[in-house]
This record gives C-alpha cells, structure tokens and sequence, in this order.
C-alpha cells in the first residue's frame, strides 16, 4: 500500500478481494484428490485404477442396460458370411475367370508344354556336382588400381569442367572482355592502328567539306543584299591587283 | 479339430488356406462378437446402427485380414477396425443430422432415453447419459478402459495416441462422468 503511494497509484484506495468462487469444500479434499490421482497413474490394473479415480464409478454395474434381441449372437456369423457372399462383388478367382470368360477357364488346366522324363530329379544332383570356379576380382590388384584411376580421372575432368564454366566469358556477362578476347587478341595491331588513321582521315574531310559547305551558306547569306553589278567590279579589280603583284614580284626576284 | 478351440495364430493360418478360409472367419466372429458389439453399441447406442456398423466391420475384416502383418494382436486390430468404422458412421450421422435439422432423434442422449427400459434414476442409466457427454474419442477411450479394461499399450495402437494421452484423457472423462452423475 505504501509503495502504491508513493506510485501516486489510485489502487491505494482498492481493498483486495477475490472476486473468484471456489466450489465448497474444495481445499479439504485436494490433498487427497491429487494423492489418489497419482496412486491412479501408477497403477496398471484398471480396476484399482477406477477406485482411486472414482470410488461412485467403481461402485456401479458395469452390466449393460441395453436390450439385445433374442438370438442375435447365435445367426450373426451366418449373417454376415450371407452378405459377403452375395455381395455383387463378391467372387472366387474361379468363379471371375468364369464370369469373363468361358473358354480361358476351360484351358486354365491345360499345360502345353512338355518336360523331359526326369527333369527334376537330375536338376537337383547336376546342380550339387557342378564345381564353379572362383575367381575373386576384388584381390586383382591392378583392377584395384584401373578403377581407381578412372574414377580419380572423373573427378578431376568434372571438376575442370566446372572451374571454365564458372570462368567462361559471355558477351553477356562481360561484352568488353568478350570483344576483347575473341576480336581484338584475333586481329593484328598494325591493321587496328591503320584502320582508326583511316577512319580519322575519313573524319577529317568529312568536318571540311562539312565547313566548307557552312561556309558557303554563310557568304550567300551574307551578300544576298549586295546587288551583282558591285560583286562583279569587285571581283575584277581584284583580278587586277592580283596581276599587280605577280608583275612586282616576279621583278623583285 | 474345432476352430473355436485354436489361436489367434492358428485361426490365421487357417484363414490363409482357401479350403477352412469361411470356417476360420465364422471361429473368429464367433470368438470377437460380443465384444465388437458393445464396443460399437456402447458409442452408437441404438441396436440397428450397432448391427450395421458391426457387418460393415466384418467385411472389412475379411477383405483386409489376408494383409493383416500380426505386428499386433488380432484383436488390437479388430477393436482399431471397429473404431474406425463407429467414427466414420458417426461422422456420417452427424452430416446427416445437420441436414435435417428438425431430426432430433438424432441425437445419442435422445436415443439413450428412447430406450424401453430407460430408467433416468437408475444409475446405470445416468452412467450412459453422462458417458454421451464427452466428445467421442474421450468416449471411446473411457469406454475402452472402462469397460474392456484394456491396457493403455494396447489402447495406444488401438487409436494411435501416446500412453500418456489416454492416461490423462481417461481420468478427465472419469471426473466429467461423476460430476454429471452427481448434478443429475
């Protein structure tokens, strides 16, 4: 109670009660009750058994009050052999062979095949005087040594098998490996080196016809304003300063 | 020599042999009827169900005793067949009783008190009352015990559970049956 003041716990206020009911008298016979149970479990005979687990049962007649109607015991064999015999399925193997078929149950005792006169009786007596010969394969050393070889040989080609499976490169797994071991390492490296010269080169004069053209369109785009007449004057004194200049240099040499 | 006098074993030796195969059968219906019966009559109550649930169990017996490996005894075996039967007709009763559900003489209290000579102050009546009030494989454990005395090695290859099991099962059905006794 303390402890639940000084929780701050308003149970401090409750009074304990046991809200459960126990059946009356139920602690003056448990001791016994729990002692006669295991008296019970220990015991193998079902008769003592019963008196330590209940002495009202073992008091009471095990005489069954039912009613069993006069002579049932008596016909009950006959009974039931009755129904099983003229159950539809029902049927010995003769009379099912019969029932299929006629004619396979009238050959059923008809053996075609003959045996030699004294067959039997001489099968036994060859089969005692026969000696076989023995021969032991497992004391042949070099059989020991051929199995062991080839299995030894199994085990090392699996395990080969497994080590370049699990090393093997795909194009799918690794396509720049792939490209490299089965293209690259395959061509000579004079011919690799030639082909990207060519193909710079291709590169190159395809960037200058690509600007040449660019700058085409830009000069058009540029002079679409200036009339011809001055594109043509300009083009001729420029003709004339040209030859000017040839005269001048060819005297200065 | 008279079969009734032979073993078990010799019974199914003789059961074996084609030609005393029906006079073996009938040795051991005649050895086992009594006790099948009540087995089955004590679980279904009513004499007719009792009677079919007993032929169908002994057809099962001559279609299945050929196989019969005698890791048990014969009649360890028969008592497994009959309840397995009992269970399944049970079973069956019960889906039937859910279909017509005004049917309440379906019901194995009901059938108990049907009975002609039922007796409700009588306590052996109150014993048979109070035994239909447990579920059905504490009714045949406590029925198999009760009753048959069976050992609880025996019971367990009878219904497949541990020793300890029936043990524990046995003596709650016994406690339920006389609190039902005393109350009733």
């Amino acid at each position: 109670m303390n402890e639940l003041a000084d929780l701050g716990s308003d149970l401090k206020d409750h009074n304990p009660q046991n809200i459960y009911a126990v059946p009356a008298s139920y602690f003056e016979g448990l001791a016994d009750q729990i002692l006669n149970r295991i008296k019970a479990l220990e015991t193998t005979d079902a008769k003592e058994e019963l008196t330590y687990l209940s002495p009202l049962l073992s008091n009471i007649s095990k005489e069954m009050p039912y009613a069993v109607p006069a002579g049932f015991f008596q016909n009950l064999s006959d009974e039931v052999l009755k129904n099983i015999s003229g159950h539809e399925d029902y049927q010995t193997s003769k009379e099912e062979i019969g029932s299929l078929s006629p004619l396979l149950s009238s050959l059923k005792n008809k053996n075609p095949y003959s045996v030699p006169a004294g067959y039997f009786e001489a099968l036994g007596s060859k089969a005692e005087k026969k000696e076989t010969k023995v021969i032991s394969i497992t004391r042949r050393r070099w059989y020991r040594l051929a199995v062991a070889a080839v299995v030894i040989g199994i085990l090392v080609i699996t395990g080969l098998l497994f080590i370049n499976r699990n090393n093997k490169v795909t194009i799918a797994k690794n396509p720049g490996k792939w490209i490299e071991k089965n293209v690259v390492d395959k061509v000579n490296k004079d011919k690799i080196d030639e082909f990207v010269t060519l193909a710079n080169d291709d590169n190159n004069e395809k960037v200058d016809d690509q600007s040449e053209a660019a700058k085409k369109a830009e000069i058009k785009e540029l002079m679409k304003d200036v009339p011809e007449k001055e594109i043509e004057a300009f083009l001729n004194d420029a003709v004339a300063l040209e030859s000017n200049t040839d005269i001048d240099g060819s005297m200065n040499e | 020599m008279a079969l009734t006098t032979l073993s078990d074993s010799e019974l199914l030796v003789e059961f074996r042999n084609p030609v005393t195969k029906e006079r073996a059968f009938t040795s051991i219906i005649k050895k086992y009827q009594e006790k099948l019966y009540w087995h089955l009559r004590r679980m279904v109550v009513d004499h007719d169900d009792a009677n079919d649930v007993l032929q169908n169990v002994m057809i099962r017996v001559w279609n299945g005793l050929e196989n019969f490996r005698e890791d048990s005894q014969l009649y360890t075996w028969l008592y497994r067949v009959a309840t397995n039967e009992c269970l399944t007709f049970l079973e069956q009763q019960k889906k039937r009783a859910s279909v017509s559900l005004s049917d309440v003489e379906s019901g194995l209290e009901n059938k108990i008190k049907a009975d002609r000579d039922f007796d409700g102050n009588k306590l052996e009546w109150k014993l048979q009352l109070g035994i239909q009030q447990l579920p059905e494989k504490q009714r045949i454990v406590f029925q198999l015990r009760y009753y048959d005395e069976m050992p609880y090695e025996e019971m367990s290859r009878v219904l497949e559970t541990s020793e300890g099991a029936l043990k524990a099962s046995y003596h709650h059905a016994v406690k339920k049956i006389e609190d039902y006794i005393k109350n009733h």
